[in-house]
């Protein structure tokens, strides 16, 4: 595994120690989250999420639609309280962040919401005059890269100049933790582009750890460099991008198999349909994958072959889709 | 990397002024609108009264509906643009996470939020206090409770705006949003009256206060915490989720204590006058200053007879070829006339006119009935005989709507432009029914006063005591004889002009407005004119509105044209709002406008037309 950990608790203080007061923050752990879970109107959204993230890495958090993505940015800063479990953000519990804590951490949710009413120069003297370390310089040059006028209001934005009024605002903060929730959700090629462009040169700095959670993979692959895979509330895979794609392989299944049959093995994330058979993927690294490797062999009663690596896009997806259940196929 | 030290992001006074200018900028332009529309509402109700009556004005229903009413919708309009749209576009999540105490982030939009209450709503009031206080014809000393009004005004916009504060954080997803919103806030009103209304007294204001100073702590702790956080402020916001229902007990509960505490001393007594649909309503009066009213059948047409005109001299004879039943005397303020009705039946005997006992009389019916167009009643003022200089027994302003009983009493005294009458009419036994009339001496503003029950009718003549109040608040008792002569003339300590009777004091004044709004929820009093809601009807239309073109998130080409249909609703609502009163007076304009005659010549006038 590597600095996102999908395990137990990043550390051991137990749940309620995670949850209340104060401690020294891990050796270059700003985020940790335990056994994180979160109820809304009676309904479980986030279900037991442990992960970790290392400073001057930049970490995804991937997830379908409705997978908790947002609820755990909110859960993480406070603004949710959590059924059990919890978060630390820079050593502090997320319930005990003080104002010095914020000032420290920066947030930017993914409507890319201001008051319509302000105008850019108003939000960056907003900004000046509660962040200590709001950098104008920053702020101005990443500004002027979205063409956000000074005296244009909020409301006169585009979706892509308001993400990028937002990011700007975020890392001109100079955060020691910045929380991104899907930055680049609604907007076009360029202004996607202008987005990453801006979040890589704050990742070149390493002064701070970045999270953002997203549904590009093409950006995730460009700029993340560990990933946690959140479906239904639940951590469904946490490590570096790297690890995860390595740990992933797919073998060809040729003519008729009994997909249930397949579907049942541990380790086979994945059935898809191809012209000549079926490709299985299959997740996991040493005699945990030859194991499935083989079962699957002694299901289709032949050899597979060697496994294939597959690319990111693959792993993810077969991380994302709702694992193969055996009675479909049946 | 170099980070500057954080020890000045709390506490530095920069931070808080940055604060609420974000604030400012999500309520200055409701603030404005809300400004124009109070301001509008205090000139329109100082200019459209009648300068002697002023000082009534404050207590009257147009007044402290319209402008409790206006801050009430302004109070939740705030609540909506500062909580409820900032949590539904997701900038609530920002704000949270600024650099500053989470306490003072909610203290400081709290405190923008209230101020712009009091600026909007609560200035206009202190305003027209002021002028009230100020103006020549009212002036002398200034009575403190005048500037209560503004101050209830203010608690009634902050219950409304913590009300829907609470409201708006409520755990998601929460049911019936809307309703809840505009449930809790209006509730959070009523409660703030009906617990005033309750406790009453001299330390009602600070009674009115306390449900606001309750409503924002707990709004301010549920801001400040994180969502889904079971604590005592979950609790107490599922009770306040009922406080529309604790209002609606707590007035009931209220009503059912006064009713079962009101002592009924020997002195009640039982009268009858009209309501504002004409119809005869029976008063039981309890001698503390309260009444019962009860309604009659409505009044049927009846024609008797014919009197001369009003005049120096004395009409009894007209009286003569009828059966003269006993009866209350009215004044009836909208046709300017005297009514007299049947106190067994409540049925309408005759109207005193211009024309005499005029005939067919029909209820507010003036176009049979020539007014007394020379004369301008402003005020009319009932004494007791045994303390004829001491407070009146009833004051009845002039531009009040419809009928009222002078007092229950034989003999009233009207103080009209030039003169002063007093219509005896204690002697129904003999079928008398006779006038007298003193001149105003020039200069002063007068007051008449009425003596009544008079221990020996036989040694003390009718007497006229008119109360002049000099500019600098000294008043002098002059007393005057059945011809109108000066017969002597008393100093009186000077009284404050402000100082209305009213039955409830202080607490009223503060409390009076939300007692009324429950009333009427609890549809005790349906006297209400439908026009005094004209006030919170705009507002209403004004907030939902600006609400609509707030919650647009429009390209910049339609944003342009939705600030300019802005604007033009801000200039159109202050006159709009002026026109829709000059159209719920239009009535007696016109009525007044068709009677504006030359003054009548009392030296020749007609002979009684027997």
């Amino acid at each position: 595994m590597g600095d996102f950990d999908g395990g137990g608790p990043p550390h051991g203080g137990g749940s309620n120690a995670f949850r209340e007061g104060r401690a020294p923050a891990r050796d270059g752990m700003p985020l940790e989250v335990a056994n994180l879970s979160v109820e809304l109107g009676g309904r479980a959204v986030l279900e037991d999420v442990s992960f970790s993230a290392r400073t001057g890495r930049i970490g995804a958090v991937l997830g379908p639609n409705g997978a908790g993505k947002s609820t755990l940015f909110r859960a993480i800063l406070g603004l949710l309280a959590p059924t059990s479990g919890g978060a630390r953000v820079l050593g502090v519990a997320s319930s005990a962040l003080t104002a010095k804590d914020r000032a420290r951490v920066a947030y930017v949710p993914e409507t890319h919401a201001e008051q319509p009413s302000a105008r850019v120069d108003e939000l960056e003297e907003l900004r000046a005059s509660l962040y200590p370390s709001f950098d104008r310089g920053t702020f101005r040059s990443i500004a002027a890269d979205f063409g956000l006028r000074r005296d244009a209001r909020v409301r006169d934005l585009s979706r892509g100049q308001r993400a990028g009024l937002l990011v700007a605002l975020a890392l001109a903060q100079r955060p020691e933790l910045l929380l991104l929730d899907d930055p680049t959700l609604g907007l076009d090629p360029l202004a996607r582009r202008r987005v990453v462009d801006a979040l890589l040169a704050y990742a070149r700095g390493a002064v701070g750890t970045l999270v953002f959670a997203s549904h590009e993979l093409g950006d995730v692959e460009r700029i993340a460099d560990d990933v946690v895979f959140l479906t239904e509330g639940r951590v469904r895979a946490a490590d570096s991008l790297l690890d995860l794609v390595e740990q992933s392989c797919a073998v060809s299944v040729p003519g008729p198999v009994s997909r249930g049959a397949l579907a049942a093995i541990d380790g086979v994330l994945r059935i898809e349909e191809r012209r000549d058979g079926l490709s299985v993927v299959v997740f996991g690294t040493g005699d945990a994958r030859v194991q499935t490797i083989a079962e699957v062999s002694r299901v289709v009663g032949a050899d597979v072959g060697e496994p294939m690596p597959i690319s990111f896009e693959e792993c993810a997806l077969s991380l994302l889709a709702p694992r193969p259940r055996a009675e479909i196929f049946s | 990397m170099n980070r500057p030290p954080l020890s000045a992001v709390r506490g530095s006074a920069t931070p808080l002024r940055s604060l609420a200018r974000r604030e400012l900028r999500t309520t200055r332009g409701a603030t404005i609108v809300a400004f124009a529309l109070g301001a509008a509402m205090s000139i329109a109700l100082a200019l459209m009264t009648p300068p002697s009556t002023r000082f009534s004005l404050l207590s009257s229903e147009r007044a402290r509906l319209g402008l409790h009413g206006l801050a009430g919708a302004f109070g939740l309009a705030l609540a909506w643009l500062q909580v409820e749209d900032e949590r539904r576009s997701d900038t609530w999540s920002g704000f949270l996470l600024l650099p500053l105490d989470r306490r003072v982030l909610v203290a400081t939009k709290a405190a923008v939020g209230v101020t712009c209450i009091a600026v909007a709503v609560g200035l206009p009031a202190l305003g027209l206090a002021s002028f009230l206080s100020l103006v020549r014809g009212t002036g002398g000393p200034v009575d403190p409770v005048v500037f209560a009004v503004p101050v209830s005004v203010t608690a009634a916009g902050a219950a409304t705006y913590f009300g829907a504060w609470i409201a708006s954080l409520a755990p998601r997803p929460r049911p019936f949003g809307w309703a809840r919103f505009l449930a809790l806030g209006t509730g959070a009103l009523a409660a703030l009256f009906a617990a005033a209304g309750i406790l009453g007294g001299a330390p009602a204001i600070a009674a009115a206060l306390l449900p606001v100073v309750g409503l924002a702590i707990v709004a301010l702790r549920l801001a400040a915490r994180p969502v889904g956080a079971d604590s005592g402020p979950d609790r107490a916001l599922f009770a306040l989720s009922l406080a529309p229902l604790f209002a609606v007990a707590l007035a009931a509960t209220s009503a059912l204590i006064a009713d079962a505490t009101r002592s009924r001393p020997s002195g009640s007594s039982t009268s009858y006058t009209l309501d504002t649909n004409g119809d005869v309503v029976r008063v039981d009066r309890d001698g503390s200053g309260d009444f019962t009213i009860d309604g009659t059948p409505p009044t049927p047409l009846r024609t008797l007879m014919s009197l001369s005109p009003l005049d120096r001299r004395s009409f009894s004879a007209t009286w003569t070829p009828f059966s003269f039943p006993a009866g209350t005397l009215f004044y009836r303020a909208s046709t300017r006339e005297l009514a007299y009705y049947n106190a067994d039946d409540g049925v309408l005997v005759g109207c005193l006119g211009t024309n005499g006992f005029a005939l067919p009389c029909r209820p507010l019916d003036g176009e049979l009935i020539d007014v007394i167009h020379n004369y301008i009643v402003t005020t009319t003022r009932v004494t007791n005989i045994d303390n004829a200089l001491g407070p009146p027994v009833e004051v009845l302003s002039g531009d009040i709507r419809g009928a009222h009983t002078l007092g229950g009493v034989n003999r009233v005294a009207v103080e009209l432009a030039d003169q002063v009458i007093a219509l005896d009419a204690s002697e129904w036994g003999s079928r008398k029914f006779s006038r007298i009339a003193c001149a105003k001496p020039q200069g002063v503003s007068v007051l008449a006063g009425q003596t009544d029950r008079i221990p020996d009718r036989g040694r003390v003549p009718p007497t006229l005591v008119l109360v002049a109040t000099a500019s600098d608040g000294t008043r002098t008792a002059i007393r005057c004889d059945a011809e109108g002569a000066v017969v002597s003339t008393v100093p009186m300590p000077p009284e404050p002009p402000f100082t209305r009777p009213s039955p409830r004091g202080l607490a009223y004044a503060a409390a009076g407005p939300t007692l009324e709004l429950a009333a009427l929820f609890l549809s005790h009093d349906r006297r209400t004119s439908p026009d005094v809601w004209l006030g919170a009807a705009v507002a209403a239309g004004l907030v939902v509105a600006f609400m609509a073109l707030r919650s647009r998130r429009a390209p910049r080409g339609v944003a342009a044209r939705d600030i300019g249909l802005a604007v033009l609703f801000a200039l159109a609502i202050g006159p709009g709002y002026l026109v829709a009163i000059l159209l719920a007076e239009a009535p007696d304009l016109v009525r007044g406008a068709r009677r504006a005659r030359p003054p009548i010549d009392t030296d020749r006038a007609p002979a009684p037309a027997i």
